[in-house]
């Protein structure tokens, strides 16, 4: 082989993931049973809720129960339109009058419902059409609500799967395991199972909550899910929650309680909208109220160059497209903190690439439990001296400021951007809880760089897996090309002044330029790129003197950067 | 793009609706009652011609007198109110989602509307009595995407 052959397939083996994981759609061993239960369209009134609920669930299991107890995952939809007539129209009511139909929400994720049943778990999908139809008149627009709902159907397997009741009778007693719990809410559900954790945790915990997953979530009350893993799912071409506010609940509890070591993930989803992961609010459903969320909600919307349907350069999902996303995640997710099962981590650290049959195209950001921080950009002073005490010098970078944070920083990065093109600093409806504060840093010739020095009790790093940081380009500086890659230098130094440098591009595609150009796109997330030490050859990982961004791959740009860190996964 | 370029204002209204917060706000349950109560007309509009974005159209101004007065906060102070208002607008249909229907006043944030049944209104309760005001222009906005009722306010109070 001659040179050039080597330095090409050396630039494969770094570019590829560095781990191939197991494949959590694998449908399970177990045959799968279907069934509902429903004690009433008003047998529930949540606190202080001005309307009745009802308390219906879809149940998928195990048809063989022998090897129970089972864990238990709880769905829980979000906002939609409540009931419908034979002549096409949508109603917001609750219960449905005039002899109209249901329409049932809860029933939207049996695709995924059925697949982890057959992996070996209960999956209650719960009907919250009674919060719906009025949940704005409520302060917290029905967080609370819904937290109560999700405790009161825990309730209600608890008798089954102690004492039994009607409809199961006895078949489920000590068949569900109710210390292995894992929780996902779609939209304001999203918000409803964070909500619940938190309401779950102020009853003393009767109920073993392991993994909470909010779905293209509102966290309108900014609500801190602490101590569990966390994995948020964020749809780029949402047309309801536009502004991707779900971000926050990722953001806000990143260094909250010292000392928690719960994995906390999100994804951004590129091509994906709000609705399409419920196949009921699909338009393939047929049902009243289904609608593409991004053509029918954001003006010009369907002509968008990336979230548009009509563009030759539409990014677009289709919807078993966005559904394979969401069962690939869902899986990968439940099965590794509600399961226990050890293969799928990589996936949701994006050190792996997601499942087969799952877009490539998605962008995955890891807060790993196990770290040393090197700059967190939470105050002033991290623009001169690292959390670890360590010098922070910049060479040549404008700006070079702290945005997005509490007071005295500016409250959003990007001034001329609304909030929906910035989802990290976006307002909150009912807390004036602040924006993720980031560092801004913008170069104009190829001699910017930032270095981050390691005091010397601190540069042992060896037994870190990795160096990794949240970053994002800022689409709304010329310095960045439109529709162009970013790309800079990550180096590490030793106390040898041995030198490594690694291409960011080499090992992750999160430097893309933001797509789409109507009102609420391009937009602002940051996304992680993890760095195996290992790539930084030769250098010495016990004397690890500085870590360095080298802005010298482009002659010009402007980035946001986060969380820079050592990290490994547990 | 008008309504895009008001972003300063629009956080700002958010976090005067997110610190009414920590106010003292309605019972939900008389919220959901004055939604639906009946009232006396205080004021209509006549347009009958759907907004380009959000499909507004119209509006109706009712005045509607409590069965006891109650003491919430408006604009930061406490009072005691018999009465409430209730500005429905008319359009649609609009859609039940997640992000709420937020109307604003003169471009202050008034509060968060619901949907009635049929999703061919918009209704917010306010107690401030001085909110609907003659000449008032009312906005609504899901997030970013904003737009204002072709009319202003014409009422006989």
């Amino acid at each position: 082989m001659n040179r050039k052959l080597h330095v090409f397939l050396l630039l494969l083996v770094v570019a590829a993931p560095a781990v191939f994981a197991a494949d959590p759609t694998a449908p399970g061993p177990f045959a799968v049973t279907r069934e509902e239960y429903n004690f009433g369209d008003t047998a529930f009134n949540p606190t202080n809720f001005p309307g009745p609920v009802e308390l219906l669930a879809s149940v998928h299991h195990p048809t063989d129960l022998s090897g129970g107890p089972f864990p238990l995952i709880v769905f829980l939809h979000g906002r939609h339109a409540t009931c419908f007539n034979g002549q096409g129209a949508a109603f917001l009511e609750w219960p449905c009058s005039n002899g109209r139909t249901p329409i049932p929400s809860y029933q939207g994720y049996d695709y995924v419902g059925a697949l982890l049943a057959s992996q070996g778990y209960f999956v209650v999908s719960v009907s919250a059409n009674g919060v719906n139809a009025v949940d704005n008149a409520v302060f917290d627009l029905g967080a609370l609500a819904r937290a109560e709902l999700i405790q009161k159907h825990l309730d209600i397997w608890k008798g089954f799967t102690t004492t039994g009741g009607a409809p199961f009778g006895t078949r489920f007693v000590g068949k569900v395991d109710l210390t292995r719990i894992g929780t996902m809410g779609h939209s304001r559900g999203g918000e409803g199972v964070a909500r619940h954790f938190t309401f779950n945790a102020s009853q003393g915990s009767p109920y073993g909550v392991r993994a909470v997953l909010p779905l293209a979530p509102t966290d309108f009350n900014r609500t801190l899910v602490n101590n569990v893993p966390l994995l948020v799912m964020l749809p780029y071409c949402d047309g309801d929650v536009s502004n991707l506010q779900g971000v926050h609940f990722f953001d806000d509890v990143r260094y909250n309680v010292p000392g928690d070591t719960a994995s906390k993930h999100y994804v951004l989803v590129m091509g994906a909208d709000h609705n399409l992961f419920n196949t009921v609010w699909s338009p393939s459903s047929g049902i009243p109220g289904a609608a593409d969320d991004w053509v029918a909600f954001v003006p010009g919307g369907v002509s968008d160059s990336f979230c548009g349907t009509t563009s030759s350069t539409s990014g677009r999902l289709t919807e078993s497209q966005q559904r394979a996303v969401s069962t690939g995640f869902f899986t990968a997710f439940f099965r590794t903190f509600v399961g226990g099962e050890t293969g799928f981590l990589s996936i949701l650290t994006g050190d792996a690439p997601p499942p087969s049959g799952v877009t490539r195209n998605l962008f995955v950001t890891y807060h790993a439990p196990v770290r040393r921080d090197l700059n967190r950009f939470l105050t002033a002073s991290e623009l001169s001296t690292n959390v670890l005490g360590g010098a922070v010098t910049p060479t040549a970078l404008s700006p070079y400021e702290i945005c997005g944070g509490p007071a005295p920083f500016p409250p959003t990065c990007i001034p001329s951007a609304n909030n929906s093109q910035q989802p990290h600093t976006s307002p909150s409806a009912r807390s004036n809880a602040p924006g993720l504060s980031q560092l801004h840093s913008g170069w104009s010739s190829a001699n910017g760089s930032l270095r981050d020095d390691l005091p010397p009790t601190q540069r042992n790093v060896s037994g870190f897996q990795a160096v990794q940081f949240r970053v994002v380009v800022d689409f709304s500086d010329s310095r960045n090309v439109p529709n162009l890659p970013q790309n800079f230098d990550v180096v590490l130094t030793d106390a040898s002044g041995f030198s490594a440098p690694v291409s960011v591009s080499s090992v992750s595609t999160a430097l893309y330029f933001p797509p789409g150009e109507t009102i609420v796109v391009p937009k602002i997330v940051l996304s992680t790129v993890r760095i195996p030490l290992s790539a930084f050859r030769r250098v010495n990982l016990n004397a690890v003197t500085s870590v360095s961004f080298r802005f010298d791959q482009k002659l010009q740009g402007n980035v946001l950067i986060d969380d820079v860190a050592f990290a490994s996964t547990p | 793009m008008d309504g895009y370029r008001r972003i300063p204002l629009f956080v700002f209204c958010l976090m005067l609706s997110a610190s009414a917060g920590l106010a003292q706000q309605p019972p939900p349950s008389l919220v959901a009652q004055l939604m639906k109560a009946a009232g006396t007309l205080r004021g209509e509009g006549q347009n009958a011609k759907a907004t380009a974005r959000l499909g507004l159209k119209s509006y109706r101004v009712h005045e509607l007198t409590l069965a006891q007065p109650i003491t919430v906060t408006v604009n930061g102070k406490s009072i005691t109110t018999g009465k409430a208002w209730r500005l429905t607008v008319t359009g649609g249909p609009f859609a039940a989602r997640a992000i709420p229907a937020t109307v604003e006043i003169d471009g202050v944030a008034a509060g968060v509307a619901l949907e009635s049944a049929d999703l061919s209104e918009l209704r917010l309760i306010t107690f401030d009595p001085d909110a609907l005001h003659q000449g008032a222009q009312v906005t609504v906005a899901y997030g970013d995407l904003r737009d204002a009722l072709p009319e202003t306010l014409n009422l006989n109070r």
